[in-house]
C-alpha cells in the first residue's frame, strides 16, 4: 500500500473521525451548491420582505415556502443566511489557511535550505509573531485594514504564516540530513527540483495535521473579530457576523436569530477538530503505537 | 438554626430588591471623564447633570426653563441679563454667585480640547452687576445665550480654581449644586453618588445611587431582569414587546430630540456610489433633480420601518428636529409611501430604469442603524434603484461624510432648536459664519440661508420660532435633505419604579420615583 | 542567559516601534477622532482649531516624531477622550485584566490537571471518554458565544449569576481586587469560565496525552514491578512528566489570555483594559491605543522569561538558547 492509502485506512478505521469528515464533507456541499439549494438569496435586497422579519422557525411566508429556521430582522430566511454564511466561513478559512500555508512552508523550506542570514530573519520574525496573539495582532491589522473580506484573509494570514514556516523548517532539517536528499544533491539537480519534489512531500504529514487545526482556529478567529465588529461588513456575513447580529435579540425570546447559527458554527468547527486530531493520531509518529 | 445560616449567606449573595433606599441605573454608553466642561457627550453631560447645575435647564419637552437663573432677559439685542437664585449652597457649604458663573463660563475655553467652546464663545462681555445678577454680551445680536447656557455647568471656583480633568475624576474638584454630592468615579464600571440633602430643587427620593456602565445591550437587559439593576435606559427595540408583557416591569418611553435622516449629494457633478447598474458614471448628478430626491422620500415606507424594524421605538419624520423641539413645523407631514409614484417620478426624471447607487450608514451609532441601512435599502430596490449598503464603524463614517466621500448617507442629529439643527445640517456651508459644518449634500438656498440668519438675530421668542419654522418648511419641501424618524427613547425598570421621560434623551436619578 | 535577555528585550522594543509607526498611520488613515468627539453645534473653525489642539493638523511623520520625543521620556501623551495621561488609564485598569486572567488560568490548571489525569489513567472508561470528548467541544467552542451562552443560561434564565461588571472591590495592598468578597466572586465566575475553557481542554489534552506517554516509559513499568503504590507512581513520575510541559503552556497561554481578555471583557462588561482597547479603538483615541501595545508588549516579555527562567529550573537538560 502507499503511504498515502495507508493513511486513509488509518484514519478510516476511527468511527468517530470517519462521521465528523462525511459531515464535513456534507456541510463543504452544502456551502458550495448554496446559490443553487438555498431557498432565497439571503443579500438580494429586493426579494427580502420586512413585513417577514423575525418570524420563528416553520412559519410560512408569501416569497418562501417555509422559514425552516426562522428568520431574522430584515425577513431574510435564516436557512438561506446559514448555507450563505457558511459559505462565507469556510471561504475565509480556506483562503486563509491555503495562503498562509504557501506562504509559510516557501519561507520555512528557503530558510532550512538555504540557512544563513535569511534562515536567521524568517526565523526571528516567525518568533515575533509568535510570541503575541493571534487576536491582538489580527485586531490591530483590521483596525487599520478596515472590514472586507480581503482584509480579513491577509489579516488572517498575516498570524498563521509562521506556525506552517517553524513547522516546515524543523522537518526539512530533519529530512535534508537524510541520504535521498544528499545523493539528489550529488545527482546536481535544481534547489527547486530538489526542494519541492523531493523535500516537501516528506515534510508533508506535519503541515497536514498543522493546517486542519489552523483551518479550524482561523475559522474561529474570523468569527471572533466579526463579533468585535472589525471583520466582514453586514452586507456579506460569515456565520460569526450572523451570530453577532442575533445576539441582540437572543434575550427577546428570537433565540432562532443567533442560535442556529452558532450550532451550525460549532458543528464545523467539532468536526474539523476531530479530524485534526485524528490526522495528528495517524501521521505523527511519537504518538504512533 | 441552620437553615436561617443558609438564609442570611443567601442574603448576602443575593443583591437586594428595588425596595431599598438606593438606585443602581444601568447607562448605555461609557462616561470618559467626570470634568463637566471636557467632552459633550451624551453620557458625560448626564453624569454632570447629577452633581452640577446650569443657569438655565430644560424641561422633558427639551423647552428652557429656570436653573440657577431663575430670570433672564434680553436687555437690547447684544445684552442678557440673567438674575441667580438666592441662598444655593456648594456641596462644601460655600455659597452660589455670579463669581462662580463667570469662572465657569471662562473655564470652558480653557480646557485643552473643551468641548464646550461653542457655547461660550460668543459672549464677549461678562459684567458682575451683583452677587446675584449677571450680564452677558455678545458681539452680534445673538439669540441662542440662554439656551446655550444650559450646556455650561457651574463648578465651584473655589474647588475648581486651576483644577484638571484628573481632579474631577478623583472627585476634588467635583463640588457642584446639584442634586447628588459625588461618591466615586470607577472607570469604565460605575459611577456612586449621594444625594445632596441641601438641594435647591425638588430632592432625590434616593438617599444612594450606583450608575453601571453596560453598553452591551442584552447584558445591560440581562442585568434588569436578574434584579442586579433597577433601571435602564435604551432598551434594546426588540426586547420592548418582551418587557411590556413582564408584570414586574415598567416602561418609560418619549419621543427623542435625536432625528434620522438622509443627506444626497447635490454638491459634486459625480456623486460617490452612483452610476448606471452597469458601473459607469451618469451623464449628471440625479441627485440635483428635485424629482429624484422626492421619489427616494416616497420610495421609503417610514411606518414599516417604525412598526417591524424599531418596535415602535421610532416616529416618521417630516422636520429635521422632533416634535417637542422649538422651531418644529407643525404642518408638514411625513411623506406618504408611495412606489408607484416613486417610480413615475423617477421615470418622469429620465430614470425609467432606475440607477446604481451605494447607501452609507455608521453601525455603530443609532439606534438599529446598520438594520436601517439595510431596509431602506430594500425599500428604494423596490423601485427599481440598485442598493448597495456601506456600513461602517462611527470613527470612519464621520471623517468619510465630512470629506464628501458619501453619496447618500444616513446621519442622526439632535439639536436644540430647529434653526440650530438647519444651520448645520442644510445651510450653505461658509466657514466665516459658522454654517453648514454639516451640510454633506451640499445644499445651497439663498433664502434659507437668509431665515436662519435673521432667526439667530431675533432676540424675541415668538418671531424667531417663526422664522425658523418658515426654513424648515422651505428646507423640507425642497427635499435638501430626506427625513426618516425620531427616536423614541424608552427607559426599563423594576416595579414600582417610574420615570418621568424626557426628550433629551437624559437619564436622571432624582426623576425616578418609588409609587 | 543575559545574552538572552537582552535579545528577547531588544527584539520586543523592535516590536514596539513597528506597532506604533503602524498605529500612527492606521489613526491617521482610518479618521480624525475630533469627528467623533467634537460637540455637534461646533463650526468649520471649532473643529479646526480642536484638530489643531490635538497635534493632529501636522503632518504624520512630525506627530510621530513629537510622540517619540515624549515617550523616551515616559509620556505616552494624554487620552484624546478621557483627558487623562494614557498610561495611568491602562495601569488603572490593569489589575481588573491580570485578574481575571489569573482566574481564568487557576480554573483551567486546578480542574483540567485532574481530568486529564483520569482519561490518562482510564483512556477507556466512560469517564475517560466523556473528558476526550469535552475537550474537544472545549477548544472548539469560540470564547464569544460560550460567554452569551452563559450570560443567557445562568443569568437570565437561572438568574444564578450576574452578567456584567466587577462588583464591588476590596483593596488588596491598594490594589482593588474583586475575589475577596462574595459578591466580587459572584461577578467573576461567568467570565472567567468563559475565559477559561479552552486552556481547560488544553491543559486536559497534555495531561491525558502526557500522562499516557508516561505510563508507555520504562521507569514507570520498573516501578510498578518493583510493587510502588499507583499513587507514588502516578504522583511522583506521572505528575513530574507532565509539569513542564503544563507550566510552559500555562505561561505561554497567560500571554493569550490576557489578549483574548478583549473578547471576554466586551462581553461581561468587564472594566479591564481589553474593553479599554476596544473603546479607544472606537474612538481612534491614538494616545490609549499604543499606551496598551507598549504594556502589553512589556507584559509578555517580562512573562515569556519567566517561562524560559522556570522552564530552566524545572528541566536541567533546557539550556537557554535560541533553536536557530
Amino acid at each position: 500500500m502507499t503511504p498515502a492509502r495507508q493513511t486513509v485506512t488509518a484514519f478510516a478505521a476511527s468511527r468517530v473521525a470517519l462521521a465528523a469528515f462525511s459531515l464535513l464533507a456534507l456541510l463543504l456541499l452544502g456551502a458550495l451548491l448554496a446559490p443553487w439549494i438555498a431557498p432565497q438569496d439571503p443579500y438580494d435586497l429586493a426579494r427580502l420582505e420586512l413585513l417577514d422579519a423575525r418570524l420563528p422557525p416553520g412559519s410560512r411566508s408569501s416569497a418562501v415556502a417555509t422559514y425552516w429556521l426562522g428568520s431574522d430582522d430584515q425577513g431574510r430566511d435564516m436557512l438561506s443566511a446559514i448555507l450563505y454564511g457558511l459559505r462565507t466561513s469556510l471561504l475565509v478559512g480556506a483562503a486563509s489557511t491555503g495562503l498562509a500555508l504557501a506562504i509559510g512552508v516557501s519561507l520555512g523550506l528557503a530558510a532550512a535550505w538555504f540557512g544563513g542570514w535569511f534562515e536567521a530573519l524568517a526565523m526571528r520574525l516567525a518568533d515575533l509573531q509568535l510570541s503575541f496573539p493571534s487576536i491582538l495582532i489580527a485586531l490591530v491589522l483590521l483596525a487599520v485594514l478596515g472590514q472586507g473580506l480581503d482584509k480579513i484573509v491577509a489579516a488572517l494570514v498575516a498570524v498563521q504564516w509562521a506556525a506552517y514556516a517553524r513547522t516546515a523548517r524543523a522537518a526539512a532539517l530533519v529530512e535534508r540530513r537524510k541520504e535521498y536528499v544528499e545523493a539528489a544533491v550529488a545527482l546536481a539537480l535544481s534547489h527547486a527540483r530538489i526542494v519541492f519534489r523531493h523535500l516537501l512531500p516528506n515534510c508533508l504529514p506535519p503541515l497536514v495535521v498543522l493546517a486542519t487545526a489552523q483551518f479550524a482556529a482561523a475559522i474561529t478567529l474570523e468569527a471572533t473579530l466579526s463579533f468585535l465588529g472589525v471583520g466582514l461588513p453586514i452586507t456579506q456575513p460569515s456565520l460569526g457576523l450572523l451570530i453577532a447580529n442575533g445576539f441582540t435579540y437572543l434575550l427577546s425570546g428570537h433565540y432562532w436569530i443567533s442560535l442556529f447559527p452558532g450550532l451550525a458554527l460549532l458543528v464545523v468547527l467539532v468536526c474539523v477538530n476531530l479530524v485534526a486530531d485524528r490526522l495528528r493520531d495517524v501521521l505523527d509518529p511519537r504518538q504512533r503505537r | 438554626m441552620r437553615l436561617a445560616r443558609i438564609l442570611v449567606a443567601a442574603a448576602v449573595l443575593w443583591p437586594g430588591s428595588a425596595q431599598t433606599a438606593d438606585l443602581r441605573i444601568g447607562l448605555a454608553a461609557d462616561v470618559t471623564s467626570m470634568d463637566p466642561h471636557f467632552l459633550n457627550l451624551q453620557p458625560n453631560v448626564n453624569v454632570s447633570w447629577h452633581v452640577f447645575d446650569a443657569l438655565t435647564h430644560v424641561d422633558e419637552n427639551a423647552r428652557l426653563i429656570p436653573g440657577l437663573a431663575e430670570s433672564w432677559r434680553a436687555l437690547d439685542a447684544t445684552t442678557w441679563e440673567f438674575r441667580l437664585r438666592r441662598g444655593v449652597r456648594f456641596h462644601d457649604g460655600t455659597e452660589f454667585t455670579a463669581e462662580d458663573a463667570v469662572f465657569s463660563i471662562e473655564r470652558t475655553l480653557l480646557v485643552a480640547n473643551g468641548q464646550f467652546r461653542p457655547f461660550t464663545q460668543r459672549i464677549t462681555g461678562k459684567q458682575i452687576v451683583d452677587a446675584h445678577t449677571l450680564r452677558l454680551r455678545t458681539a452680534t445680536p445673538y439669540a441662542m445665550v440662554p439656551y446655550d447656557l444650559d450646556s455650561v455647568f457651574i463648578v465651584s471656583r473655589k474647588a475648581a480654581a486651576g483644577a484638571r480633568s484628573e481632579d474631577f475624576d478623583s472627585g476634588k474638584a467635583m463640588i457642584g449644586t446639584g442634586p447628588f454630592r459625588f461618591g466615586r468615579f470607577s472607570r469604565g464600571d460605575r459611577i456612586e453618588l449621594a444625594r445632596n440633602d441641601a438641594y435647591w430643587g425638588q430632592k432625590s427620593p434616593w438617599e444612594k445611587v450606583v450608575f453601571r456602565i453596560v453598553p452591551n445591550d442584552p447584558a445591560r437587559l440581562a442585568g434588569l431582569l436578574s434584579g442586579e439593576l433597577d433601571a435602564i435606559e435604551q432598551i434594546p427595540t426588540a426586547d420592548l414587546p418582551r418587557i411590556r408583557r413582564d408584570p414586574g416591569l415598567e416602561t418609560a418611553q418619549k419621543v427623542s430630540w435625536r432625528t434620522l435622516f438622509f443627506h444626497l449629494d447635490q454638491g459634486h457633478d459625480r456623486p460617490a456610489g452612483v452610476g448606471d447598474k452597469a458601473g459607469r458614471p451618469l451623464a449628471k448628478n440625479p441627485f440635483r433633480d428635485l424629482r429624484v430626491r422626492q421619489a427616494l422620500s416616497k420610495a421609503i415606507d417610514r411606518p414599516a420601518i417604525a412598526a417591524r424594524l424599531m418596535d415602535g421605538a421610532a416616529l416618521p419624520a417630516s422636520n429635521l428636529v422632533s416634535p417637542p423641539v422649538f422651531g418644529y413645523a407643525t404642518d408638514l407631514l411625513p411623506e406618504p409611501y408611495d412606489a408607484e409614484g416613486a417610480k413615475r417620478l423617477l421615470a418622469a426624471a429620465g430614470y425609467p430604469d432606475g440607477f446604481a447607487m451605494t447607501l452609507a450608514a455608521p453601525n455603530n451609532r443609532y439606534v438599529n442603524d446598520e438594520q436601517i441601512a439595510q431596509a431602506v435599502a430594500q425599500m428604494l430596490s423596490r423601485v427599481g434603484l440598485q442598493v448597495r449598503v456601506e456600513a461602517l464603524p462611527i470613527n470612519t463614517y464621520l471623517t468619510k461624510g465630512r470629506k464628501g466621500e458619501f453619496g447618500f448617507a444616513l446621519l442622526g442629529w439632535g439639536s436644540f432648536s430647529g434653526d440650530l439643527a438647519l444651520r448645520s445640517l442644510v445651510a450653505t456651508a461658509n466657514p466665516d459664519k459658522g454654517f453648514g459644518a454639516f451640510n454633506w449634500s451640499g445644499y445651497s438656498s439663498a433664502r434659507v440661508d437668509e431665515l436662519l440668519e435673521r432667526a439667530f438675530a431675533s432676540v424675541e421668542e415668538k418671531r424667531r420660532e417663526a422664522l425658523a419654522r418658515e426654513a424648515m418648511r422651505l428646507a423640507m419641501r425642497d427635499y435638501a435633505v430626506i427625513p426618516l424618524h425620531h427616536q423614541v427613547a424608552t427607559w426599563a425598570m423594576r416595579k414600582p419604579l417610574a420615570y418621568s421621560p424626557r426628550s433629551d434623551e437624559f437619564t436622571f436619578a432624582h426623576h425616578f420615583r418609588p409609587q | 542567559m543575559l545574552a538572552h535577555i537582552v535579545r528577547r528585550v531588544a527584539q520586543s522594543i523592535a516590536v514596539l516601534a513597528a506597532m506604533s509607526v503602524l498605529v500612527f498611520a492606521a489613526v491617521y488613515a482610518v479618521g480624525n477622532p475630533v469627528d467623533i468627539l467634537v460637540n455637534p453645534q461646533s463650526d468649520q473653525a471649532d473643529i479646526a482649531r480642536a484638530t489643531a489642539e490635538l497635534g493632529l493638523d501636522r503632518p504624520l511623520a512630525e506627530q510621530y516624531w513629537r510622540f517619540l520625543g515624549r515617550a523616551l521620556r515616559g509620556d505616552l501623551g494624554r487620552s484624546f477622550a478621557f483627558n487623562t495621561p494614557a498610561i495611568g488609564l491602562i495601569l488603572e485598569r490593569l489589575p481588573a485584566t491580570i485578574e481575571l486572567a489569573t482566574a481564568a488560568m487557576l480554573l483551567a490548571v486546578s480542574l483540567g490537571l485532574p481530568l486529564g489525569l483520569w482519561a490518562g489513567l482510564k483512556p477507556e472508561s466512560a469517564a475517560g471518554k466523556t473528558i476526550l470528548a469535552g475537550s474537544t467541544l472545549g477548544y472548539s467552542l469560540p470564547t464569544f458565544w460560550l460567554g452569551l451562552m452563559l450570560i443567557m443560561v445562568f443569568s437570565v434564565w437561572l438568574g444564578w449569576l450576574p452578567s456584567s461588571g466587577r462588583g464591588p472591590t476590596v483593596d488588596l495592598l491598594g490594589v482593588p481586587v474583586s475575589f475577596l468578597s462574595a459578591e466580587g466572586l459572584r461577578h467573576l465566575v461567568l467570565p472567567a469560565t468563559s475565559l477559561a475553557l479552552f486552556n481547560l481542554a488544553l491543559v486536559i489534552r497534555l495531561t491525558r496525552d502526557g500522562t499516557r506517554d508516561a505510563l508507555r516509559q520504562d521507569y514507570v513499568r520498573f516501578a510498578r514491578a518493583k510493587g510502588l503504590t499507583e499513587r507514588r507512581i502516578v504522583s511522583v513520575h506521572v505528575l513530574g512528566n507532565i509539569l513542564v510541559p503544563i507550566v510552559t503552556v500555562a505561561g505561554v497561554e497567560f500571554g493569550s489570555l490576557i489578549a483574548f481578555a478583549v473578547v471576554t471583557e466586551s462581553i461581561f462588561a468587564w472594566p479591564g483594559m481589553g474593553k479599554l482597547l476596544i473603546d479607544s479603538i472606537g474612538v481612534l483615541d491614538r494616545p490609549v491605543i499604543v499606551g496598551y501595545l507598549c504594556i502589553v508588549v512589556t507584559l509578555f516579555v517580562a512573562i515569556n522569561l519567566c517561562v524560559d527562567l522556570l522552564y530552566a529550573c524545572l528541566d536541567p537538560r533546557v539550556r537557554l538558547e535560541d533553536s536557530a
